[in-house]
């Protein structure tokens, strides 16, 4: 299990690294974090001719506040997002989902970019990001293109980044304040990938109704999935009310799951059930939490 | 010389903390991968992709063009070297069928090796192994064992009639007449999915062939060196003496380091062939396709069952799913003959008939994994148990309690002989320990919130340390029932205790060293245990089938009682006494009555072998000996009961443990602490078959199972803090009254958890029948018997 | 060995000098850019504590510590650890003849057996210590479980954790991360 023999390129800067992608498209292949990336390699599922090593390039590295929300840079480490104070204030979501990313020793490699790069359904953080209405800042040598990660999914393990392009950082507006934050999900042992899961914010208005919900499920479909009908379902309602039944059924339609090893197609959709109405709990309790706190 | 019992054996029971464990710590451990080797090639194999084909050509000569590879071999390039492994058994009904080293013209499983390329580092050997161009015509594929009985179905080895490494059907008492005086008949299928042992340290083997001693040295891995050995000469060809075999450090093995593999012959037929040392080590892919799998059986048993719960007789059929080829040396007959011979439990069930098959399919060779057979024959015995019990409205442990042995010695069914025992003490002990009338009550009350919570107990008798004519019973051909050491004080009085058994975790270098110490009255510090290499090791079969302490645990104090009476006698001739008015204490050897008139024992030591000319004529000068021992038959029979609450969640299906409590009876403890690990170790395997683990394969024969993301081995947050409770039923036959526990704790959890699982969704009747318990199922089972209720609702 | 001085000048995208501080002491040697941390640190710097258990990210066995933060050396390449400081379980014991504390507590609680995980336990124990110098049991084994071990069913591994909790093994420990 080791790596098959690649060109290893180590550029300095995002010009250097989009002018490599420009010039061997396909051939090449961008190793951030290689939490991912460094496994396929070791088990010859990925035999790319150029091995594009970004590490080097500082600039995509960082978290910086942005227009009320958060900039971050697509080098940024998993941990360092996950112990940001400025990602805590802006975006609590990411601070609460972080931990659920694997390990520890991964998240101290794994990259922010990285993971929404790789396109993995079942992962976390691009359901979070998407959740967030995050923007990816794609760079290549024509230049930048902003891609909300609404639509930035296509298929498992595939983004609709182009070969020449590179993902270099993601813009994500804050969270109104006292908004609740939860990522519930089912994996088969701590820090696995998730079966089911569901990332989700919702505010809560004076009355103790919620406001406004957003609601992403993930490895319930070849992309992460916006909740809208579940969303709309869940606005104005009783966050302890009968419409969390409808609209946790109404998500179990609007996913897409197929089996594999570790569940079912028609266990995801009837978890997600399940996980879905967690969510709404969770993300309540949350921003009662935040309410409580910001009164003091 | 009569040798007169110590008394006061302060080592043997202490809890110490183990001897072995700064080099492990401080990552000074020696594994093979760790060792140079001046020019060492690395070799990778090529493995089938495919279950089962018809192999046309194997090409390996692009490989030899690739940068860095040295060599590139498909089987008729090592025919010369290396034979077939051939896996004879005398058991009933046996069919023989050979395993090639390198596949020739048949591949019978994914992952059985094609050819192997050696180069300068692995990568490239790697790269190699991708340019070598296998032409082969798939054939049906089978996967299940009914598919290989089915009329028809395609013979997997022209040599196998039938699909079928053994059948046999054995009566033992009259069963008809159980029945016919049975109240009700309880009747069940039950299946085990198959499961991989994995060693964190994945099988390694160096091999070096010296050209000009034609001598072998390899360095490898493995549980069982001189068996290791054994099988390299049989198959390559070289006499015994000439091969010597280094087992260093491993990092564990659980019986899948035990065997023969044709990796083993490959390596050391390339080393030859190369005229270099040459490296394997597996990489996690190749350990999860080809160490040997366990478990994968199917019982379908009927009780005859008496109104007041006595289970009167047995009728069990027993299927194995064997996989390609059978194990060098244990054979295809092991896992179903195990499972056959243990069905009945710690239960008084006197008539029981068995229908056993070992069937072949095309999956990786079974072999016997930790607990060998036993964890399916105890799933059937105590899901019956439990099921009698749910139709009877009794609790399960009253059952147990109405079955029970009670009284030893007391032969099985099955014919064997346990000698001591506590199998009813721990019914009454995890009746307290669980709590159950209030369990009970609890649970009753969280039903009605939807929280649902069950408990689950499952009993074992480990058949340990098979004794030396019941290993020979099991048909194989190789006799495994005698283990050896030497004890052997060197001129400082320090002692060098060597063992024939092999320890890869658990902790010999300590509880040997106990052991033997105790016979001199010596402090731990003075006794050094050595194992794992053949060239200076006397013949022994390694650590394996819970063994370890009853032989070389027995041999060694033979030996050491030998040394120790030597000792006395040389004193007495040194200090113009008796040997019978000498005693040691602690390191010294006193006139009883005179203490001014005394040696150390070290003085004795240094007479012995630095001052021979002071020895009598009729003692031979050296302080050592070597002794051999054959356990007693049929074996020591360790007990324990494992009880466990959970509570599922219904609608995902979760399963958490909320406790877990053991209870273990291996007689004599000489350490609680490694005795202790043991148990958990075993349990938490035990767990993992129960709720996460299965090799799992799709219809055409191919694994889904290859890395550690999808096989799922429990971790830190998968198993639960243990209670461990112990009970003491010394062996009245083995030295020191020891039994072995090594294998216990992985026997029970799969039963303990289904009955456990099945205790909590009793409300919904759905009954655990396999293992492992997947979330889905139980969602989907809940899902359908509350269909069957209908709209009212079961569990409401 | 490749002596790195006498090397020609290869094709840098294939293979190259590395330089790195492991446990305090600088070592030079040209890898072929596609090894791995963990190979590296095994076959080229002859640190073997460091296990190879997976070798795709899962088990742990392979943590070792890059500038002070635990990573997994099967999912870096050599190379990327140019000018940077590791430290493998060869350099946990403050000497030859001793032990640190996790070290010893790990000894102490039998939280090992055959040995293989334990340098990856070792070092992700040390540095949660370092982080939370007094876990919860849940906290411990949320932060160990990244880390696989086939033995000992982890119930002695947490309590050799929470026993180096006790003896202080975190305590003003910051200045040893590194």
């Amino acid at each position: 299990m080791k790596p098959p023999r690649f060109h290893y390129r180590d550029p300095a800067t995002v010009e250097e690294t989009v002018a490599i992608l420009a010039e061997h498209g396909d051939d090449a292949k961008v190793l951030a974090g290689g939490q991912s990336l460094m496994p396929m390699l070791s088990m010859r599922l990925a035999y790319p001719e150029q091995l594009v090593d970004i590490n080097r390039v500082a600039e995509l590295e960082g978290i910086t506040a942005h227009d009320g929300g958060v900039r971050i840079g697509a080098l940024t480490r998993h941990s360092a997002a996950e112990h940001s104070e400025i990602v805590a204030r802006a975006c609590p979501l990411i601070t609460t989902g972080m931990p659920w990313i694997g390990h520890r020793a991964i998240r101290n490699r794994g990259t922010i970019g990285g993971s929404l790069a790789h396109a993995d359904p079942a992962a976390e953080l691009p359901a979070i990001m998407t959740a967030l209405d995050a923007t990816a800042i794609a760079t290549s040598a024509g230049g930048r293109r902003e891609i909300p990660l609404g639509e930035f999914f296509e298929m498992p393990l595939v983004s609709v980044l182009g070969s020449d392009e590179l993902l270099t950082e993601i813009l994500v507006p804050g969270q109104p304040a006292g908004e609740g934050s939860a990522l519930v999900e089912l994996a088969r042992r701590q820090g696995d990938f998730a079966v089911a899961g569901v990332a989700a914010t919702l505010t809560l208005t004076g009355d103790g109704a919620i406001g406004r919900a957003r609601m992403v499920a993930f490895s319930v479909a070849p992309v992460p999935v916006r909740l809208t009908g579940p969303e709309q379902i869940l606005a104005g309602a009783d966050p302890a009310g009968d419409a969390v039944e409808e609209a946790a059924q109404a998500a179990s339609r609007e996913i897409s799951p197929t089996s594999d090893l570790h569940g079912t197609a028609d266990y995801r959709r009837s978890v997600t059930v399940e996980l879905v109405k967690r969510a709404v709990a969770h993300a309540a309790a949350d921003a009662r939490a935040r309410a409580e706190g910001g009164a003091r | 010389m009569a040798t007169p019992a110590f008394e006061d054996n302060k080592l043997v029971g202490a809890r110490i903390r183990r001897r072995e464990d700064p080099r492990f710590l401080q990552g000074r451990g020696r594994y093979v991968d760790d060792l140079r080797h001046r020019g060492l090639l690395h070799l990778a194999f090529v493995r089938s992709e495919v279950a089962h084909a018809a192999v046309r050509s194997v090409d390996v000569s692009a490989a030899r063009a690739v940068p860095g590879v040295v060599g590139a071999y498909a089987a008729a390039d090592l025919a010369r070297l290396v034979k077939p492994i051939r896996a004879v058994s005398h058991g009933p009904g046996y069919q023989v069928a050979d395993t090639p080293v390198l596949a020739t013209d048949r591949v019978r499983y994914v992952g059985e090796p094609l050819a192997a390329v050696v180069a300068e580092s692995r990568y490239e050997a790697e790269d190699g192994a991708e340019a070598v161009v296998v032409d082969s015509e798939p054939l049906p594929a089978v996967t299940t064992m009914e598919q290989a009985l089915a009329d028809g179905a395609p013979a997997i080895h022209d040599a196998i009639a039938g699909n079928l490494f053994n059948h046999f059907e054995l009566q033992a008492g009259d069963t008809d007449a159980a029945f016919a005086a049975a109240d009700f008949v309880y009747e069940a299928e039950y299946r085990a999915g198959r499961v991989a042992p994995v060693a964190l340290e994945p099988r390694a083997v160096i091999a070096e062939w010296d050209p000009t001693t034609e001598e072998l040295t390899v360095w490898a891995s493995h549980q069982a060196p001189h068996l290791l050995r054994t099988g390299l000469s049989e198959y390559l060809t070289v006499p015994e003496s000439r091969i010597r075999v280094i087992s260093p450090d491993v990092g564990g093995g659980f019986g899948s380091k035990l065997i023969l593999y044709v990796e083993d012959l490959a390596v050391a037929a390339v080393a030859r062939l190369t005229g270099s040392p040459v490296k394997w080590v597996a990489d996690r892919r190749e350990d999860l396709l080809t160490a040997m799998h366990g478990r994968e059986q199917t019982h379908t048993v009927q009780a005859a069952v008496r109104e007041d719960g006595r289970v009167l007789g047995l009728r069990v059929k027993i299927m194995a799913s064997n996989g390609a080829y059978a194990i060098w040396p244990m054979t295809a007959g092991l896992d179903s003959g195990q499972a056959s011979e243990n069905v009945t439990g710690p239960y008084d069930i006197p008539h029981y008939d068995r229908d056993v098959s070992a069937v072949v399919t095309n999956k990786t060779p079974m072999g016997p994994y930790r607990g060998v057979g036993r964890p399916m024959a105890c799933f059937t015995i105590e899901r019956t148990m439990d099921e009698i019990a749910a139709r009877l409205g009794l609790e399960p442990l009253e059952v147990r309690r109405r079955n029970v042995i009670r009284s030893y010695p007391h032969q099985t069914a099955a014919g064997l002989v346990l000698e001591s025992g506590s199998s009813a003490e721990a019914l009454d002990d995890m009746e307290k320990l669980l709590d159950v009338g209030r369990f009970r009550a609890e649970q009753a009350e969280l039903r009605e919130r939807g929280v649902y919570r069950g408990v689950g107990v499952a009993a074992v008798v480990e058949h340990s340390a098979l004794g030396t004519q019941e290993v020979a019973r099991k048909g194989i051909d190789i006799g495994l029932g005698l283990e050896s050491a030497i004890v052997r004080a060197e001129p400082d009085g320090h002692l060098t205790a060597i063992v024939g058994t092999h320890s890869h975790g658990q902790g010999h270098e300590t509880t040997f060293a106990q052991v033997v110490a105790d016979e001199f009255g010596l402090p731990l510090e003075r006794v050094t245990v050595r194992f794992g290499d053949t060239a200076v090791v006397p013949y022994g079969l390694g650590t394996w089938a819970s063994r370890s302490l009853v032989y070389a645990g027995g041999a060694a104090i033979l030996a050491a009682r030998d040394v120790r009476d030597k000792a006395l006698e040389i004193a007495a001739h040194e200090l113009e006494a008796s040997p019978a008015d000498l005693e040691m204490v602690g390191g010294e050897i006193l006139v009883k009555g005179s203490p001014s008139k005394k040696l150390s024992f070290a003085d004795v030591a240094r007479i012995a072998i630095h001052k021979p000319q002071r020895l009598p004529e009729e003692i031979e000068p050296g302080l050592e000996s070597t002794r051999r021992y054959r356990a007693p038959d049929p074996g020591s029979f360790s007990n324990s009961l494992h009880g466990v609450v959970v509570e599922v969640d219904v609608k995902t299906g979760e399963v958490r443990l909320l406790r877990y409590v053991v209870i273990e009876d291996c007689g004599t403890i000489v350490n609680p602490l490694i005795v202790d690990g043991q148990v958990h170790g075993g349990t938490a395997q035990g767990i993992g078959q129960a709720l996460l683990e299965e090799v799992a394969y799709d219809e055409s024969g191919q694994p889904l199972t290859t890395t550690f993301m999808d096989y799922l081995i429990p971790g830190f947050n998968e198993v639960p803090r243990m209670e461990i409770h112990h009970l003491s039923s010394p062996s009245p036959h083995s030295i020191g009254g020891f039994k072995g526990m090594g294998e216990g704790g992985a026997i029970n959890p799969p039963a303990a958890i289904a009955n456990a699982v099945t205790d909590a969704l009793r409300p919904f009747g759905v009954r655990v029948d396999h293992v492992p318990i997947a979330r889905d199922w139980i969602v989907r089972s809940v899902d359908a018997a509350r269909d069957r209720a209908g709209a009212a609702g079961a569990g409401a | 060995m490749t002596d790195v001085r006498s090397t020609p000048v290869a094709d840098p995208t294939l293979s190259r000098a590395v330089s790195v501080t492991a446990n305090g002491r600088r070592y030079e040697r040209t890898v072929p850019t596609r090894k791995t941390l963990a190979d590296f640190i095994r076959e080229d710097l002859g640190l073997t504590g460091t296990h190879l258990g997976c070798e795709h990210g899962v088990c742990g066995a392979c943590t070792v510590r890059l500038d002070g933060e635990i990573v997994r050396s099967c999912l870096m390449l050599a190379v990327q650890c140019d000018g940077r400081t590791l430290q493998t379980i060869e350099g946990v014991a403050p000497g030859p003849d001793e032990l640190s504390v996790v070290q010893e507590a790990f000894w102490e609680k039998h939280g090992l057996q055959c040995g293989f995980c334990t340098p990856g336990m070792v070092l992700t124990a040390t540095d949660l210590l370092q982080r939370t110098p007094h876990p919860t049991e849940a906290e411990v084994r949320e932060a160990m479980g990244g880390n696989l071990c086939r033995c000992t069913g982890y119930q002695f591994i947490v309590d050799a954790v929470l026993h180096a909790a006790e003896a202080g093994a975190g305590d003003g420990a910051a200045e040893e991360a590194t």
